[in-house]
């Protein structure tokens, strides 16, 4: 790849000549006509960018403030995740998952327990599935906070972050109080949970799914409504369904394009069939389906969905019974030979793990599928042909994690 | 749509040459020689009984060969790609799997027919060292250009030094 800054090929334009008339100016007649030349120029955006979220390089080519080609280059935060998979064993392995998705890490634990579960053949208490949807649908609350808070922020809305963050602060405390950790939780276990509720956990949720439902109006009115904003992504980076599947993408960046389709409802796992939620998809209400706007409002009304599935879990959480598998026994977890993917509705999109066993302890290998990592390789089809301002609306609506691109 | 039904599916549309079931432990998949894989998965993109529109995951692995105590092959030497596939319509997975041998594994890229696969492919190349033909732009992804091996490989020897920066792990500290 050429070095940043450079201005392709030689010094002669590349662009045939474009004619703008510049009205009013005193100094010519009306009727005269300037040569205005446009060169195409290499522009390095990142690694270190505040709205690439972390360590993403985009080689951008524009002609004036046109984009004409993008290439994203990552990798900066590359950790060996698949390779580590098989060199320790599936119980030491589930920290290690957090570390990808570090902004839902409790789904991160899900994906990687489920999968292993499948292999394994283990069966989870019914409490213990209770505690995990508590757990990961309050973890995608928090997550999705994140995305619009610093969304709002890569456009130059300050306040609704701090907004964001406030109620984010509160999920994390009733994380941290379950399991001790306020972004690496490593509390979903293969076989069940690592403990069972605190006394007061459930009636603090209760407490403060009531507050934030009040809050999440506020959002409306500092960002959902707010003019600026809504110039800036209502019919910017529209991505139409067709492009979207082609592409691979899932989770809220698909369903704004209008696509009714959520692993929590098309292959349910978990308890999933058990509570009653809607999947939201984006209508165009502020401009055309699919645009940037969209995918904000999908996550928006994603988190609705969320209290109401918390609450669902909360009421129908059985009082007593087991945490964990009985069959799994932690020091000498031996999978059973097999292979099997599962895929699990992340905050992102499709989080998947296809794990191949040979009856060790260690996996034989150990796949990921990070929806980051697909999602953000539509950047080269969505940036040629809109503004450079307007990359950075684009890249902050596909809301990626670098953690889990690289892995 | 199970795997199975897939495979009886295949049949009748006259695409099951080259096609066999490999019907678990756990997943079954689709197991395709080499030279049909690409017009298999085109079909299971196409046909309206299959209609796969969302190519999930392309995994590569590296195989070594393991006997068991008796002395039974049970994992054969060589490479396999498993393509995951969704259809958003019929709500179903599939899994198509090809076999390699280990000194030539090549296969044909479909990053034409999901542009999905792109990155996939670059990955697998990157990591396990599988060469996708047909590829727009085959190079690393994730590790930095100039890397040398594929560290997915089982044989896979660590570097000692990387552009100057020691790598072993049990090297002495600097001496400051």
């Amino acid at each position: 790849m050429a070095d940043a800054m450079t201005t392709s090929g030689a010094a002669a334009p590349t662009q045939p000549a474009k004619t703008f008339a510049l009205p009013g100016d005193p100094l010519r007649p009306p009727d005269t006509f300037v040569d205005v030349r446009t060169q195409e120029l290499q522009i390095n955006m990142g690694p270190q960018h505040p709205s690439t979220h972390g360590v993403l390089r985009l080689a951008i080519w524009v002609d004036g403030e046109i984009v004409t080609r993008a290439d994203p280059d990552i990798g900066y935060l590359h950790r060996c995740a698949e390779k580590i998979g098989e060199s320790v064993s599936c119980i030491q392995y589930v920290p290690y998952t957090d570390r990808y998705d570090y902004l839902a890490a409790m789904n991160n634990n899900l994906g990687y327990c489920l999968a292993v579960e499948k292999v394994a053949e283990v069966e989870v208490p019914e409490r213990a599935q209770y505690i995990r949807t508590i757990a990961v649908e309050l973890n995608r609350i928090a997550s999705h906070l994140v995305a619009i808070g610093t969304y709002g922020l890569d456009l130059g809305a300050f306040t609704p972050f701090f907004y964001a963050f406030r109620e984010r602060e509160e999920i994390l405390r009733l994380l941290e109080w379950i399991c001790g950790a306020r972004l690496t939780y490593n509390f979903i276990r293969i076989g069940g949970v690592m403990r069972d509720t605190p006394a007061g956990w459930v009636e603090d949720i209760r407490k403060f799914l009531d507050l934030f439902e009040t809050r999440l109006d506020e959002f409306n009115d500092l960002l959902t409504h707010n003019h600026i904003f809504v110039a800036r992504t209502a019919n910017v980076g529209v991505l139409s369904i067709e492009e979207a599947v082609r592409y691979g993408l899932t989770g809220p960046n698909l369903r704004g394009s209008g696509l009714r389709y959520d692993l929590r409802r098309e292959q349910p796992y978990l308890l999933y069939d058990r509570f009653q939620f809607d999947i939201p998809v984006g209508t165009g209400i502020k401009g055309q389906v699919g645009d940037c706007w969209d995918r904000y409002w999908v996550r928006l009304l994603e988190m609705r969905e969320s209290v109401r599935i918390v609450r669902q879990a909360l009421d129908q959480l059985p009082t007593g019974g087991e945490i964990m598998a009985k069959n799994v026994r932690h020091l000498a977890f031996k999978s059973k030979a097999g292979e099997g993917y599962l895929g699990i509705e992340n905050p992102r999109g499709e989080l998947g793990y296809y794990l191949i066993s040979d009856g060790g302890a260690n996996s034989y290998r150990s796949r990921i599928r990070a929806p980051s990592f697909c999602n953000l390789s539509i950047l080269e089809s969505m940036l040629p042909g809109t503004m450079l301002a307007d990359a950075v609306a684009i890249i902050g609506s596909i809301d990626i994690v670098l953690g889990e691109v690289d892995r | 749509m199970t795997v199975a039904e897939a495979f009886e599916q295949l049949k009748k549309d006259g695409q099951a040459a080259g096609v066999e079931l490999f019907p678990g432990p756990k997943d079954a998949a689709l197991v395709v020689t080499r030279e049909r894989v690409k017009a298999v998965l085109r079909h299971l993109r196409d046909a309206r009984p299959f209609a796969c529109d969302l190519l999930v995951l392309v995994t590569g692995t590296h195989m070594t060969e393991k006997k068991d105590a008796k002395g039974v092959l049970v994992r054969e030497a060589g490479f396999e790609v498993i393509w995951h596939l969704r259809s958003v319509q019929h709500r179903s997975i599939l899994a198509v799997k090809c076999k390699l041998p280990t000194a030539d594994p090549t296969v044909d890229s479909v990053a034409d027919l999901w542009p999905a696969a792109n990155w996939h492919e670059r990955e697998t190349w990157d990591l396990v060292g599988i060469r996708f033909t047909g590829h727009p732009d085959l190079r690393r992804i994730l590790l930095p250009e100039g890397w040398e091996g594929h560290p997915l490989r089982k044989d896979y020897a660590y570097p000692k030094e990387f552009h100057g920066i020691n790598l072993e792990v049990d090297a002495p500290w600097p001496t400051p």
